[in-house]
This record gives structure tokens, C-alpha cells and sequence, in this order.
């Protein structure tokens, strides 16, 4: 440990950082996520109160197999809106 | 400056020009998407970028962490410097990512995602642009530190060069949907072409003026070395030769011309500032971890997951090569 010495968070601290920025970059984020997870919990919330797919598998052509939810039915694809 | 930095340099040079050839024609794709009415048109143009998209974002992820791992002071100072600028960049990118998913999961919010999607895009774009402007322009640095404000990056060098790139990567992604889709798309992507070449050469006009007229640093590099000028010709040479495979419809030799202009404001700009890494105030090597931080990096990343890397993007590019068969082939 020669001559490492620990660093405390408050001399680590961006000397530059401002309350603005930190604010600014907070609610971003804060109302990004928001958006993003309200709009996946609805999701998964719709595919439950559907249930189960009779068929043992859906065909997956039309979606694009490189995609995460490639495998989920969508309801735009179903038409069930 | 020691090979090992060199080295590094190198990767990460080549990491940020990857990343802005490929994660540009992607986002071009996202900003042309959100002047497009047609929703046949959109999903081609989603289809076009889907199975590269995530991994030109790679590049990014790469560009940052070689900044962290291997040049820490220019990473402190430029993410201090381009605090805001950053987080913008990437609220951007995350709502075009979920736009991806999202957008074809519902009817009612399909707006929300769709104006995600070509938001983000633009706003990504256009703080990268700015960023470089700025970098190249008025950085505020002082021994070594960011020395200016929260809002210092808002300068009007900086907002000309972040049009300049949202014009530069439209180029792009017009250039790929030409070599990517048939029918009106491409037909569409020819039509936008000439008047983007035409754009970006305004933008870039105004750019070389300003910073002539303004007698920024970097122009006393040009006088003194006018063997540098074989860069921007070849920028010039590269248009020339897009404007010929727009005329005549040849829609691969588009998105090589168009990336080959990319690559030439890519040198030219690298043989601007070498070898400062912030230009005119922190070099390189300057900059540069301790050696033992270098070649450590090296063994691991440097040798094994950088070409991994590459090799992975060459495979997933040639697999995917070719027009993309259209979805309505299915239904």
C-alpha cells in the first residue's frame, strides 16, 4: 500500500459541480425512469390479466428476433386495442 | 510519450471514430425517422438499424471506459466540462433504446415512444456535436482543471457544430437506408441526400470561417503546416464522388462516400489537436495513467477485449450485410 492513501468522498467531489447541474441531471433521470417503468409494469400488467397463450408457441416471424421482447406477444401485433 | 500510451491512444481514436460512423448512421436513421409520416416507411427504417444498433452503441461505452481506465485526468476534466452536455446526450440515447421495444407494444402511447425515438436521437446527436465544438473552440481549463461554469458549453461555435453533426449524421443515415431498403424509402433517402450534402457543406463552410476569422488556435497549426490540407481534400474529393453515386443511383458507393467524409473530418480534426488529448491544454501523455495502469490495461483489454470487440462488429456487420427483407414479406 506504499503510498496509496485513502481518498475521502468529499475530496472526490467534482470541483466544478454546481447544485444546478446535480438538480438537473437528477430530475432527468429521476422522470426518464419514471416514464420507462410505468410504461414496462403496465406492460407486464396487460400480458398477465391476459393469461396464458392457448397456442404453444407464437409465431415470431414479423418481430425482429434480435429484439429483447421479440418473443412476447405485442398488443399492437395481436390487435387487441 | 510511451508506445504502451501511443498504443492507447490509437484504440481510443479508433474506438470514437467507430463509434461516430456507426452509432452516427443509426441516429441519422432516428432523425430522418421522425420526419417520416409513413408507418410502413418507419418500421423499414427500424428494421434497417435493429440488429446493429446496441452494438454501435458498444463504441461509446468503450470510448468512455478507455477515457476512465487509461487518460483519468481528461476524463475528470471533460465530464466536468460537458457535465450537462452528458446526461442529455445519454437520456437520449436510453429513450431511443426502450423505443426499440416499446413502440410497437402499444397503439394509444405509440406517439410517446416515436417522438422518444426521434428526440433522443436528435438530442444525442446534437450534444455530440456541440461538445466537439466547444473542445475544439473555448474550453475553460486551468492547471489542468475545468475552469469555467455549468453553462459555459453554451456557446454559439458549439450550437453551429451540433447542427452540423445532426446534418453529418442525417447524411449518414440517409446514405445507409439508400444501401439497406428498396422501393419509396430508398427512393426517398436519394431525394433527402443532396440536400443534406448541401447542408453539412454550409455548416462546415461557417465552421472553417469562424475559425479562421476568430483566429482560433488551431488555425496557426494549418499555416504552418499546409501538407495537413490533404485531409479536408480528402473530405472534398469524398463528396464529389457521393454527389456522382447519388446521380447514378449506386447505393453502396453512397454510404462508403458519405462514411469516407466522416472519416477525412475525423483526421482532420485528430492532426488539429494531436497530441493534445484537451486540445491546447492537457496533451496526451500528459494526461496518461501511471505505466503500470497502461500495460495493465493492455494485457486485458488492450490485446484481448478490444479485438474480441472488433471482431465481433466485423461478424454481426457481414452477417446482416445486404438489403433488409421487408416485414410485410411475412404478413
Amino acid at each position: 500500500m506504499g503510498g496509496v492513501r485513502p481518498v475521502r468522498t468529499a475530496e472526490a467531489v467534482t470541483p466544478s459541480l454546481t447544485l444546478r447541474e446535480a438538480t438537473i441531471s437528477l430530475v432527468v433521470l429521476v422522470t426518464i425512469y419514471s416514464v420507462i417503468f410505468v410504461a414496462g409494469a403496465t406492460y407486464i400488467y396487460r400480458l398477465l390479466r391476459a393469461g396464458p397463450i392457448d397456442r404453444a408457441l407464437v409465431p415470431i416471424a414479423p418481430g425482429n428476433p434480435m429484439r429483447p421482447l421479440a418473443g412476447s406477444p405485442g398488443i399492437a401485433a395481436e390487435g387487441a386495442e | 510519450m510511451t508506445p504502451i500510451a501511443l498504443f492507447w491512444a490509437g484504440a481510443l481514436a479508433l474506438t470514437i471514430l467507430l463509434y461516430v460512423l456507426l452509432d452516427g448512421f443509426d441516429l441519422g436513421v432516428g432523425i430522418l425517422f421522425g420526419i417520416t409520416r409513413d408507418e410502413s416507411q418507419r418500421r423499414s427504417m427500424i428494421d434497417a438499424i435493429a440488429p446493429v444498433w446496441d452494438g454501435n452503441e458498444t463504441w461509446l461505452v468503450l470510448a468512455g471506459a478507455t477515457l476512465f481506465a487509461v487518460f483519468p485526468s481528461g476524463y475528470a476534466l471533460l465530464m466536468s466540462a460537458f457535465y450537462l452536455p452528458v446526461i442529455i446526450m445519454l437520456a437520449g440515447l436510453i429513450l431511443r433504446g426502450v423505443a426499440f421495444e416499446f413502440r410497437e407494444r402499444t397503439q394509444h402511447m405509440r406517439w410517446l415512444w416515436d417522438a422518444g425515438f426521434t428526440g433522443g436521437s436528435v438530442a444525442a446527436t446534437f450534444m455530440q456535436g456541440l461538445m466537439v465544438g466547444v473542445l475544439v473552440a473555448d474550453l475553460p481549463v486551468r492547471d489542468g482543471q475545468y475552469a469555467g461554469g455549468d453553462t459555459s458549453w453554451l456557446s454559439p461555435f458549439g450550437v453551429l457544430c451540433g447542427f452540423g453533426l445532426v446534418f453529418g449524421y442525417t447524411l449518414l443515415g440517409a446514405a445507409w437506408l439508400v444501401a439497406k431498403c428498396d422501393g419509396p424509402l430508398r427512393e426517398r433517402a436519394y431525394r433527402q441526400l443532396p440536400w443534406l450534402v448541401g447542408s453539412c457543406a454550409i455548416v462546415l463552410g461557417a465552421v472553417f470561417v469562424y475559425a479562421f476569422a476568430s483566429n482560433l488556435q488551431v488555425t496557426e497549426r494549418w499555416m504552418e503546416q499546409p501538407r495537413l490540407f490533404v485531409l479536408p481534400a480528402l473530405g472534398v474529393l469524398s463528396a464529389i464522388f457521393l454527389i456522382r453515386s447519388i446521380r447514378r443511383r449506386t447505393d453502396a458507393l453512397s454510404f462508403r462516400m458519405a462514411a469516407l467524409g466522416f472519416v477525412s473530418a475525423f483526421a482532420t480534426l485528430a492532426a488539429s489537436f494531436w497530441p493534445y488529448l484537451v486540445p491546447f491544454s492537457v496533451t496526451i501523455a500528459e494526461a496518461a495513467a501511471p505505466p503500470t495502469t497502461l500495460s495493465f490495461m493492455f494485457w486485458g483489454a488492450g490485446i484481448i477485449v478490444f479485438p474480441i470487440t472488433l471482431i465481433y462488429t466485423t461478424v454481426n456487420y457481414l452477417m446482416f450485410r445486404g438489403k433488409t427483407t421487408s416485414r410485410s414479406a411475412y404478413d
